[in-house]
């Protein structure tokens, strides 16, 4: 489901080179600890209606 | 440990910190609330049985009814430990149970000032609603267990002090039980959903912060 706020995608590298899509709720059903290291190893990206977003941005919207 | 694991753990445990810090505070600020509700509920108890009935006949003579004396006394006994304890002892998880004691008996009290009128039963839903503000749904089982408790003990031997009348079902009570639960179920769910939240903020906090630190290192 597409919102104003926030992301409705997350691109995940689950290993080198290879990237997962998540929804927001999958991305969001992640163990906190595994969203934190994805974000301090800059290992996921942030879509809103197709179009890449900053991480500050993904995140103050949730 | 790794800079990257450890940064991880600092983060996550920052997260739990602030989740505490802000139960505590809800905690504490709920304490106080309904610590200056119990007060005023004992002030109301008692300008209640000043206008419904002051006076009592002993023969000719006028005496002061006994729901006055019971509305300063009883109720200032009930109030008592609740507050005491919301200025002594915030945010401790017997303070709030007894803060729910409190308040369900106030409104048990207020039900027998009032003659067991089926309006003040109402009071039982407010009461619950205010407890429903510590987002914690354990408090509304022990207030829940003192409203079931009382309608059944004063159902049986007092009936008329709770329902108006001298001879009720004896299953009256479980009524009232039913729509007690009813409402604590609606209450159940916003706890659970406050929680939720409360938990959702210092995540996404934390969050930000792991955001900031991954610039920082480039």
């Amino acid at each position: 489901m597409s919102t104003d706020v926030g992301f409705d995608l997350a691109r995940v590298e689950i290993e080198p080179t290879v990237w997962k899509s998540l929804t927001k709720s999958q991305f969001e059903a992640l163990p906190f600890s595994d969203r934190i290291r994805l974000v301090l190893e800059r290992k996921v990206k942030f879509l809103r209606k197709g179009a890449e977003i900053s991480p500050t941005e993904a995140l103050r919207g949730i | 440990m790794t800079e990257g694991s450890g940064n991880v753990e600092r983060l996550v445990r920052l997260a739990e910190d602030r989740f505490d810090a802000h139960r505590d505070a809800n905690y504490r600020y709920t304490d106080r609330m309904l610590a200056y509700l119990l007060i005023a509920e004992w002030v109301f108890g008692i300008l209640l049985s000043l206008v419904i009935s002051p006076d009592a006949w002993e023969g000719k003579s006028r005496i002061l009814n006994i729901h006055v004396p019971l509305a300063i006394l009883l109720g200032g006994a009930i109030v008592a430990v609740p507050v005491l304890l919301a200025f002594v002892r915030p945010g401790w998880i017997l303070t709030r149970h007894v803060i729910a004691i409190g308040q369900l008996l106030t409104s048990a009290l207020l039900i027998h000032l009032s003659g067991g009128r089926i309006e003040t039963h109402f009071h039982v839903f407010g009461s619950l609603a205010f407890l429903a503000f510590y987002r914690d749904w354990k408090v509304l089982i022990t207030g829940t267990l003192v409203v079931v408790a009382d309608h059944f003990l004063r159902g049986a031997f007092y009936p008329e002090s709770v329902y108006g009348i001298t001879n009720p079902e004896w299953w009256r009570f479980l009524e009232h039980a039913f729509w007690v639960v009813f409402i604590d179920i609606v209450l159940l769910i916003s706890c659970l959903r406050g929680v939720k939240e409360m938990r959702r903020l210092a995540e996404q906090s934390a969050q930000l912060e792991a955001v900031a630190l991954s610039h920082m290192r480039g």
